[in-house]
């Protein structure tokens, strides 16, 4: 059964001067664990539809449904529990805070969460071990490399455990070394955590290792298409 | 978690943050040092009138204090002369304040008579404290003692005998000679150089009013709940024969005179509150803006506006935590030194206190309200202040924001 479900999502921007159809018409399903590219050009709709299944954007038309449960309906503050619970964002650009070390980066979403300290300090160490840096625990975002920061986000995205992650353009600044081993750590997480994953992406190093890849252009979904293994 | 995240997030720029804690700290220094020394030095100048002199409360025979003549005299009163004590009234202490030509072989002066309880008035005032020669009066002796001042404008000294003539109640004529057994030093020039006292009794044969006082001066448990025990006191007597005065009353242009100070100087705390309102505003303001798309980041990972809005008025609060820490760290002790070592005035200004009657010093108190009143007029400029990122966290999408 898909746990996302998009229906005839439609976002307009701009409706009372010059309209600009962002989505057009969106209507997906997306299954557990899936390993998912959105791919396209610039501006055909790709971070508007994370952002709607992330319930960051409420759409002009149309519904999104995560277990059935359509989130489009929900309250700003339910929105943000949703989002606490269910989704780790990776965006562009890390955005850590910079203010936190890497631990503290990743522990800060189960703090959150309020979970008990042993607890977090467990997880946020098995994580900074899977993404490779167990070393750089008590380094500030400034102290890191882009790809490192960018390690960080994913561990960051997974501590709460969530169901779903949505990464927007991960690899954009990061170099052939890093990309590839961010999509290893990612595809390792993906089938340890079980977490399903969700991308917007150019990069074609990405899409090659997606199972699942959906071509968006102009708002619109052109082409789904599902690969072996 | 929220704390640490303030903290750190102050120090992200700390020259900008050093620069308005910098700002308070002035502001905070200066308002203290400007509201302790006004205060102060009117708490002095009250105490040299009232605490020295008049009281807290007097009461007379109605009209008396419109027009002070022994005519205006009456007889004497107890606290059992109130139908029920009031619990913050201590004592009733009797008086005679008329004037009299002081002589001796060669000068004559007029002076001021205080006819005084020697034991109750040195309870109320310290009159015993001030003899600056010779001494104090004993029980049941016929002395008189003058006033460093008027002394020395009559050029008699202890061991020295003065004439005293005057008229008395009803007309007659008072006279007496007494013995010059100490002399007196008053901190306020004006009472300095007008000032004799008699003992109680002797002012009362002199003046040929047995068994009648001008005044009555109220000495309280607590001077800070005198008012209301004042209009106890008024309840229970005759309005018709009797008035009871509180030293604002009694001094009314003494109450102007601090009113209109007390207004001058709000003005001018005014704009010092005001620049410290536009410091603290303007660094909130860029906090805010420069860290926008972070705000949107939180907002997006999960983080509630309460939260964020919590940690960005524990941002504020800590900024003007600092500044008010550090500002009333540095006033205390010049409160403290200045309240105890008050700043003696000189040449112009030290005439210009005197013809007021007052002492003339500049000193500073370090009541707890000086420091209270700042510190909670700058937590409150916070607080107001602390309504843009509020706002701004309120109306804020995670989705611009992040853009932006």
């Amino acid at each position: 059964m898909a746990v996302i479900r998009t229906v005839d999502l439609h976002k307009i921007y701009d409706e009372d001067t010059v309209p600009v159809h962002a989505l057009n018409g969106v209507s997906l399903a997306v299954e557990e664990g899936e390993f998912t590219a959105i791919v396209g050009p610039s501006g055909s709709g790709k971070t508007t539809l994370l952002n709607m299944i992330g319930g960051l954007d409420k759409p002009s038309r149309g519904s999104v449904f995560i277990d059935e449960q359509d989130i489009t309906s929900y309250s700003d503050n339910q929105l943000i529990d949703f989002r606490l619970k269910h989704i780790g964002f990776v965006f562009q650009a890390y955005n850590l805070i910079p203010v936190l070390t890497a631990y503290e980066n990743v522990e800060f979403i189960m703090l959150l969460q309020k979970r008990p300290k042993e607890e977090r300090r467990v997880r946020a160490m098995e994580l900074l071990r899977a993404v490779g840096l167990e070393e750089k625990t008590e380094k500030r975002p400034t102290e890191l490399s882009g790809g490192q920061q960018q390690r960080v986000a994913v561990a960051r995205a997974l501590a709460s455990k969530p169901r779903f992650v949505l990464a927007d353009e991960p690899t954009a600044n990061l170099d052939s070394k890093s990309t590839a081993g961010l999509l290893d750590l990612m595809q390792e997480l993906n089938q340890n955590e079980n977490a399903t994953f969700i991308f917007s992406t150019h990069d074609q190093r990405v899409i090659d290792r997606a199972r699942r890849v959906l071509t968006l252009e102009d708002g619109k979904i052109v082409s789904d298409e599902t690969r072996q293994g | 978690m929220l704390l640490k995240l303030a903290w750190r997030n102050l120090w992200r720029n700390k020259r900008r943050t050093l620069i308005t804690v910098a700002a308070i700290f002035f502001s905070i220094t200066l308002s203290i040092l400007m509201t302790s020394l006004q205060q102060g030095t009117w708490a002095r100048m009250i105490a040299s009138v009232v605490e020295q002199y008049s009281g807290y409360a007097q009461i007379h025979k109605k009209g008396y204090w419109q027009e002070q003549t022994l005519e205006n005299s009456m007889p004497l009163l107890t606290p059992d002369s109130l139908s029920e004590l009031p619990e913050n009234l201590e004592d009733m202490i009797p008086r005679i304040e008329s004037f009299a030509l002081g002589s001796d072989d060669e000068n004559a002066f007029g002076t001021q008579v205080m006819g005084v309880d020697p034991v109750r008035e040195d309870q109320l005032t310290g009159l015993a404290s001030k003899v600056s020669a010779g001494r104090y009066f004993r029980p049941g002796e016929s002395a008189i003692l003058l006033s460093e001042g008027y002394a020395d404008i009559m050029e008699l000294g202890v061991g020295d005998t003065i004439v005293l003539l005057g008229q008395g109640y009803h007309g007659i004529t008072a006279v007496g000679k007494y013995p010059i057994v100490g002399l007196l030093h008053f901190g306020n020039p004006e009472l300095n150089k007008r000032l004799s006292y008699l003992p109680l009794q002797e002012a009362q044969f002199m003046y040929g009013m047995e068994g009648r006082v001008t005044s009555m001066v109220l000495k309280f448990k607590n001077n800070y709940r005198f008012r209301e025990t004042v209009e106890e006191i008024r309840r229970q007597l005759d309005s018709n024969r009797y008035e009871v005065l509180s030293w604002q009353e009694m001094n009314p242009q003494l109450v102007q005179a601090i009113q209109a100070d007390t207004g001058g100087m709000l003005i001018e705390l005014f704009i010092i509150y005001l620049v410290i309102a536009f410091g603290i505003f303007s660094t909130v303001i860029m906090m805010t803006a420069e860290r926008k798309h972070e705000f949107g980041i939180l907002l997006a990972i999960g983080m509630k506006r309460g939260r964020m809005q919590i940690m960005t008025l524990l941002e504020t609060v800590l900024l003007a935590f600092l500044g008010i820490l550090s500002g009333v760290l540095f006033a205390l002790p010049i409160v403290l030194y200045f309240e105890d070592k008050p700043i003696a005035l000189g040449g112009e200004l030290a005439s210009y206190y005197a013809e007021f009657g007052f002492e003339p010093v500049i000193a500073f108190t370090s009541q707890p309200y000086v420091f209270l009143n700042n510190v909670l007029i700058v937590f409150f400029i916070v607080l107001l202040v602390y309504l843009y990122p509020f706002n701004k966290l309120r109306k804020l999408n995670s989705i611009r924001a992040m853009k932006g």
